[in-house]
């Protein structure tokens, strides 16, 4: 409960540092971040991230019990050691280790909607400049 | 599939059909499909073409699983674990009596496939597809008889297994399965669990054959990419041999090497080495390894375009092999040519070499002219530089130093042509212009001076310790990629937003995570304002104007090299233009431009 607690605020805070990212998606578009063991036990909280609509708190924090409850588009999952290493990570453009812990899969990525919901919410670009506008390791 | 029928295969494998109606199981675009008896006939012609040239048929079925449905809006799974690609389809976890349909409609798929003619059928969990999502314990949560321990997970293959030869018989039935996963970080198998499962396949009875692949298209690294060095999965086979008891062992992952598969052979770690894209870039092969004729084997070099064309909704193509899928219209050889001429080909990169080699096999004598002291244009550079596998593009260079050789084409090195070409060469009937791209290197000058991009990556240009690179594309990337490789700080200023905008779809991945790893700054979607003595000028986010301190700028922003265009239109009776020389592209292009034109010259 106590890492969750830390995960999650590791995860704002990150969140915080790096809205710039998020601009460009459509004013539906939620995000799940989520610490792993709390994805892992299916129970704990998750925030959820709605970078453009202005009616709804930025960032909430919601009971977790399964993704299939969670109404987000996609989810981040990490554990808080990872993103201790994220948030520590000051070096211009952080955007460039975020990338890494996805490809290195220490952050894990989750979609939730259909690759056309995904284009509807204009992800294109933002999943494009994290390292996951590709198809597959053996299509690209 | 002529062509493939005749390659000389002991085994020939049909590409996977998708077994249900449904297409819950189609992977991609145009895939073959197995559900119906309507389709045997069309199958029946396949056995037949395998056949006549001596091979063992066998039919594939593909399901793709969690990869599937490519038609609908789902695909199916046996438990509903998300997607971690944005590419594929929302999960549905199948019911039980709709796992019964699917082993039941692979069981008819295989039935159909004898009836076809076919001596035998595959079933396939290559790159995770559906048997591979049962047996991971990442795809299967299943709390019924299909999941839970090892034992549990594999009742579907075992299922599978059972009513499949229940249907063909004493025909032989191989499986596909995964030696590694490579999901370890989604909680996958681990490669103890694969061997597992294929003990328990093994121990099943009826399978006779296990064709052992690696790795998910989730997977982090591409088991088949040109960054995995040959023979690396090596071990896996070798450990799979102790499970495998009599079953033989097919293999082919990352191994385009006959030699080493022959010492695998030899050594007792496979039975059968398995191969497809290098038959997709020379079919020939196999007939010329037997003639003694491996230097005049064409390489496949792992670019992957094949697959990433195929998942694009494109019929597959090859950038080795220009005639690949146009066989019909192309030719499987080109043809003799009607008339003789004599060709001059300026340009030594892949467009001109391939053009070269594909005229003069047409009976056309080909001189090769080229103004550097060495063949191979862009191509070597680039081979030069590669941080994949470089050998990969060198055996290329190899194919073609010894097609040049063997067809008698006379190539000039140091032979740069002007207006002097028809004095040099009065009596060349065409001209095929394949000068490459050239660096431009206008920019606006206030102080700065801008260094060539290719002249960096030849050496002829040395770089300072802080490189500004303009230019994100790939060459853009190669030099700075190099030079950060060498600990020289490196920022690359590209216009459009993304970097890597002209590489292709498999190789992108590689690039980005290099320019994030090795350091190197990006300022993506910016305008250069100016070159001035302390480094670049940008315009960049919110009109903000920036310097970027550089001690050297470097340009790697491609034109047409096509001067001599104008020079030689009324010397010659005939003159061509090709490759990077009409605009800069990439390394498919170019060689397919050049086959199209050699063979029609
Ligand atoms: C264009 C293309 C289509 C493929 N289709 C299938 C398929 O239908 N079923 C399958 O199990 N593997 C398929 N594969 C994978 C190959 O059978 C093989 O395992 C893989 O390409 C690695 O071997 P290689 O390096 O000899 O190409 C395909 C590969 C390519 C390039």
């Amino acid at each position: 409960m106590e890492l969750a607690k830390k995960a999650n605020g590791l995860w704002r805070s990150w969140i915080e540092d790096n809205m710039a990212l998020f601009a460009g998606l459509s004013s539906s578009a939620q995000i799940g971040f989520l610490a792993k063991d709390v994805f892992e036990n299916q129970g704990g909280s998750a925030l959820i991230l709605r970078p453009n609509q202005a009616a709804l708190p930025l960032i909430e924090e919601v009971g977790f019990t399964g993704f299939r409850k969670l109404p987000v588009d996609i989810i981040f999952v990490a554990p808080s050691a990872v993103l201790e290493s994220l948030s520590s990570d000051n070096a211009p453009g952080k955007e460039g280790s975020f990338y890494k812990l996805i490809r290195k899969r220490e952050i894990i990525f989750f979609t939730l909607a259909s690759p056309p919901e995904l284009e509807e919410k204009n992800y294109a670009d933002f999943l494009e400049s994290i390292g996951l506008g590709h198809i597959g390791t053996c299509a690209g | 599939m002529q062509v493939i029928a005749a390659t000389g295969c002991g085994i020939i494998t049909n590409q996977g059909a998708y077994p249900d109606p449904r297409g819950e199981g189609k992977a991609y675009y145009r895939q073959i499909a197995l559900y119906d008896d309507k389709f045997i006939p069309q199958f029946a012609k396949i056995a037949a073409l395998i056949h006549e040239n001596g091979g063992v048929a066998i039919q594939q079925i593909l399901h793709a699983g969690r990869y599937g449905g490519i038609d609908l809006g789902y695909c199916v799974q046996p438990s509903e674990i998300p997607q971690t690609l944005p590419h594929f389809r929302p999960p549905r976890e199948m019911s039980k009596a709709e796992i019964r349909l699917t082993v039941k409609e692979h069981a008819a798929a295989a039935r159909r496939s004898i009836q076809a003619g076919f001596d035998g059928v595959e079933v396939t969990s290559f790159m995770g597809y559906f048997m591979a999502n049962f047996l991971s314990k990442f795809t299967n949560k299943r709390t019924d008889e299909y999941g839970g321990p090892v034992e549990k997970r594999a009742r579907f293959m075992v299922e599978i297994i059972k009513e499949i030869k229940e249907a063909i018989g004493d025909r032989p039935l191989c499986l596909r399965l995964n030696g590694a996963e490579l999901m370890d970080e989604f909680g996958g198998n681990t490669e103890e669990e694969c061997l597992e499962m294929i003990r328990i396949a093994v121990e099943t009875g009826g399978v006779d054959m296990i064709s052992l692949v690696v790795g998910w298209q989730e997977s982090r690294i591409s088991s088949i990419g040109r960054d995995v060095k040959p023979g690396h999965w090596n071990y896996l086979a070798k450990n799979a041999k102790k499970v495998t008891g009599n079953v033989p062992i097919a293999f082919g992952v990352r191994l385009p090497d006959a030699a080493m598969a022959d010492e695998l052979i030899a050594g007792g770690v496979i039975d059968f080495f398995e191969i497809c894209r290098p038959l997709l870039a020379d079919p020939q092969r196999l007939h010329k390894y037997a003639a003694g004729r491996e230097a005049e084997i064409k390489p496949c070099i792992g670019c992957l375009l094949c697959l990433s064309r195929l998942f694009r909704d494109l019929p597959y193509l090859c950038t080795s092999n220009p005639v690949l899928g146009h066989e019909v219209e192309l030719g499987a050889e080109p043809e003799e040519a009607p008339l003789k001429k004599k060709v001059a080909v300026i340009g030594s990169g892949p467009a001109g070499l391939e053009c070269a080699i594909t005229a003069a096999q047409r009976g056309h004598a080909v001189i090769v002219l080229e103004k550097e002291d060495q063949i191979g244009g862009q191509l070597r550079l680039m081979a030069e530089h590669d941080l994949a596998n470089k050998e990969d593009l060198f055996d290329l260079l190899r194919y073609y130093r010894a097609m040049l050789g063997k067809l008698g084409v006379e190539v000039k090195l140091n032979a740069a042509v002007g207006p002097n070409f028809r004095k040099l060469y009065p009596d060349v009937d065409a001209v095929v212009l394949a000068t490459g791209a050239k660096i431009s290197t206008d920019y606006p000058l206030a102080g700065g001076q801008v260094a060539d991009g290719l002249d960096v990556l030849r050496g002829k240009t040395q770089a300072g310790e802080k490189v500004a690179v303009l230019g994100g594309g790939k060459v853009g990337l190669y030099i700075a990629e190099n030079l950060a490789g060498k600990g020289k700080q490196v920022m690359i200023i590209e216009s459009e937003q993304h970097l890597a905008g002209d590489v292709m779809p498999t190789a992108k991945w590689r690039h980005i995570s290099l320019v994030k790893n090795l350091g190197i700054e990006a300022f993506t979607g910016a305008r250069i304002k100016e070159i001035c003595e302390a480094g670049v000028l940008i315009i960049y986010k919110n009109n903000e104007t920036v310097l970027v301190e550089a001690d050297t700028v470097i340009s790697s922003r491609r034109d047409a090299d096509s001067s001599l265009l104008d020079t030689l239109e009324f010397a010659v009776d005939e003159l061509h233009c090709i490759g990077d020389a009409v605009k800069p592209r990439g390394l498919y292009q170019a060689i397919h431009e050049g086959y199209r034109l050699g063979a029609k010259l």
